[in-house]
């Protein structure tokens, strides 16, 4: 093992920190991308894979440390914001805060929205930054191991995922494994990546498929306005308002939540495409088993917001090690990111520490400010935006309707994507009805197609001895996992 | 059994259907991940209806456990009176008229006038249906929603619109 290398950004960490804070332009650049990252995260639809790929052109113009400083600031931001959204109006700002509604809106519902949103930012923030701290310490160590998973181990983890969405997300795991099922069948429709096969491609518009942020849209927003509005009198959010700070006492009491949080979505941050929605349920599930007040949880319980919180916004570090590693964007801003660098001549890849020392220190420095920079805005408009969220809900539901066409209309410019988004909310109001969780079908989406494809390049491969990808010693670990969610599940459904 | 000890929920018969309907929906994704073709060394293990067939099978197997304790706790008893209770219901009238707006707005308006006026026309319906206020407040409302959403955001962000 080359440990110069394995060292040379450890050591290259402060004198880049220092370039980097001297830089006045570089931070106020950090400060406004943060800023921005939080109104996009909120918006419903609107989201920061969006943001970042409508600025990835305007980027390309100023230099490297400015461009990519706004890219990573929009990214926070949005992945700070998008629990407020899930905690104040019961929709995910972005599919990685999916989980912080389990907690969030039942805390606003109970007139403890600014604690939630407290929580929220400093789960995330800690998350942000233990996240990069962690990556930084293991990226040449952890990039061996990722090498060593296959496309077998990949489905096994989108499938963990899925199952402990399932499992998780509503008091029936039955019902959460029907809708995380459903949203697998719904990911499967359009053309196919290894045969080019169109599946349930009956019109050319079904031969494209789904898009993700229709798909949310319609189940978490659509669903909702319609559920509020059927009631003739729409419960109203009245949280406190006031500036929204990281609260270190928070921090203090949920240390060992957050530190686990971290170092498991690190883990699967680093799983291409799966990381930032099936972290967040690991480390909420975790959180919630070793809680002393499990029963708690999904009632409006503090540590399973900053569990969700911290576990996505460490995400973003594992995400960064496929990614900076192996030029496999572990997610979609990463993915821009990736665009980014190369429209810099920055090649992602082995070769990257080499070619570009401190590159990676560069990286996760930014990373730093940019969260720094976040909570900073935050304080300043968090009355704004909390005030604005609080609004009475016969108006925000119907102005979050209207935006949840823009929204979807976004997504790829078609009114296809609008009739989806609109079908998605029929189909999520009715399943709300019956108490299905929503959470496991877009979990299902979006892993769908990655594990879909995963499993059967692995049955191909293997396809001479499909026993020998059985016995791959993580794969094993894996199934064993996924074996013994499902067994309990069943065994705590059955005894009810 | 006497009858008094059998007081089957409602909410039973609501399961039992949307069950019956779900596992409608997966023994229609396995007819038709089973028509796909068999592609590579493995047939149907490595075709493009594997995946789809695999979650069709597991889907039917829960919908129709969903489905038959749903049977069970006497679900089927409730049917008639369910559906009658659900067309009676004012709530859910409410989001029939909703539903219906909405549907007006996206299916009907946008591509087929300007998305401005489809906007306004959404919000104008909305708005007075559900009582948002004073025929002022909703003139606010509406101006206000309508210039950010339909206007400000597609500007700023350089969208195209319907």
């Amino acid at each position: 093992m080359n440990w110069s290398i394995i060292i040379q950004e450890w050591k290259l960490l402060p004198a880049v920190a220092l370039e980097i804070v001297s830089s006045p332009v570089l931070l106020v650049t950090i400060a406004l991308g943060g800023v921005l990252g939080m109104t996009v995260g909120m918006l419903p639809g609107i989201s920061a894979v969006m943001a970042m790929s409508l600025l990835i052109g305007f980027v390309f113009r100023v230099p490297t440390e400015i461009g990519l400083g706004l890219l990573i600031a929009i990214y926070v931001g949005a992945m700070a914001s998008g629990g407020v959204t899930a905690i104040m109006v019961n929709i995910p700002g972005t599919p990685a805060a999916a989980a912080t509604v389990m907690d969030g809106f039942p805390l606003a519902k109970q007139g403890r929205a600014k604690e939630a949103v407290e929580a929220s930012f400093s789960g995330s923030f800690m998350g942000e930054i233990l996240g990069e701290f962690t990556t930084l310490l293991l990226l040449p160590f952890i990039a061996v191991i990722a090498l060593k998973l296959g496309d077998w181990e990949i489905f096994l983890v989108a499938l963990l995922g899925i199952t402990l969405a399932g499992a998780l997300a509503g008091k029936n795991p039955l019902k959460g494994w029907i809708s995380a099922l459903l949203g697998l069948i719904v990911a499967m429709v359009g053309m196919e990546d290894i045969w080019a096969y169109p599946r349930f491609g009956y019109t050319p518009e079904l031969v494209r498929g789904f898009t993700f942020v229709p798909a949310l849209i319609g189940l978490f927003g659509l669903s909702e306005v319609f559920t509020v509005l059927r009631q003739s009198r729409p419960y109203q959010i009245v949280g406190e308002g006031g500036r929204v700070l990281v609260n270190f006492r928070l921090i203090k009491q949920n240390i060992v939540t957050i530190v686990r949080s971290v170092l498991v979505a690190v883990g699967i941050g680093i799983v291409p495409g799966v990381g930032e929605s099936a972290a967040c349920w690991v480390s909420y599930d975790m959180a919630r088993r070793r809680s002393k007040r499990k029963d708690h949880f999904g009632q409006g319980e503090v540590e399973g917001v900053i569990a969700a919180e911290s576990a996505n916004s460490a995400t973003s570090g594992g995400a960064l090690i496929p990614s900076l590693v192996f030029g496999i964007p572990g997610s979609g801003p990463t993915a821009i990111l990736i665009a980014g660098m190369f429209m810099y001549g920055i090649r992602p890849g082995p070769l990257l520490m080499i070619e570009n020392p401190g590159f990676v220190a560069e990286i996760v420095i930014l990373f730093w400010l940019a969260a720094i920079a976040t909570r900073a805005g935050a304080v300043l408009i968090s009355p704004y935006f909390i005030r604005i969220l609080s609004s009475p809900r016969e108006v925000l539901l119907p102005i979050a309707g209207a935006l949840g066409v823009l929204g979807a209309w976004a997504a790829g410019f078609t009114l296809f994507d609008v009739y989806a988004m609109f079908a998605f909310g029929v189909v999520g109001f009715i399943l709300r009805q019956r108490d299905f969780p929503l959470a496991p079908m877009v979990l299902g989406i979006l892993v769908g197609r990655l594990a879909d494809t995963s499993l059967r390049r692995a049955l191909l491969t293997y396809s001479s001895d499909i026993g020998e990808m059985l016995i791959r010693p993580i794969g094993m670990v894996l199934m064993a996992a996924v074996l013994l969610t499902v067994i309990s599940q069943i065994r705590a459904y059955t005894r009810k | 059994m006497s009858s008094e000890k059998v007081k089957p929920d409602a909410k039973y018969a609501g399961e039992l259907l949307l069950g019956l309907t779900m596992t409608a929906f997966s023994m229609f994704v396995i007819v038709e991940a089973v028509g796909m073709p068999q592609r590579g060394p493995g047939g149907l293990l490595m075709g493009p209806g594997f995946v789809p067939l695999l979650a069709g099978v597991v889907l039917l197997l829960l919908c129709s456990w969903l489905t038959l304790s749903a049977i069970l706790k006497g679900g089927y008893r409730q049917l008639g009176q369910c559906l009658r209770d659900g067309v009676a219901d004012v709530e859910n009238k409410r989001f029939l008229i909703i539903l219906a707006i909405m549907a007006i707005y996206v299916l009907g308006l946008l591509g087929r006038i300007p998305f401005i006026a489809a906007t306004v026309i959404y919000y104008v319906l909305i708005f007075v249906y559900i009582k948002a206020g004073s025929l002022a407040k909703i003139t606010l409302y509406t101006l206000l929603a309508t210039f950010l959403f339909a206007f400000f955001l597609p500007r700023l962000f350089e969208m195209p619109l319907p």
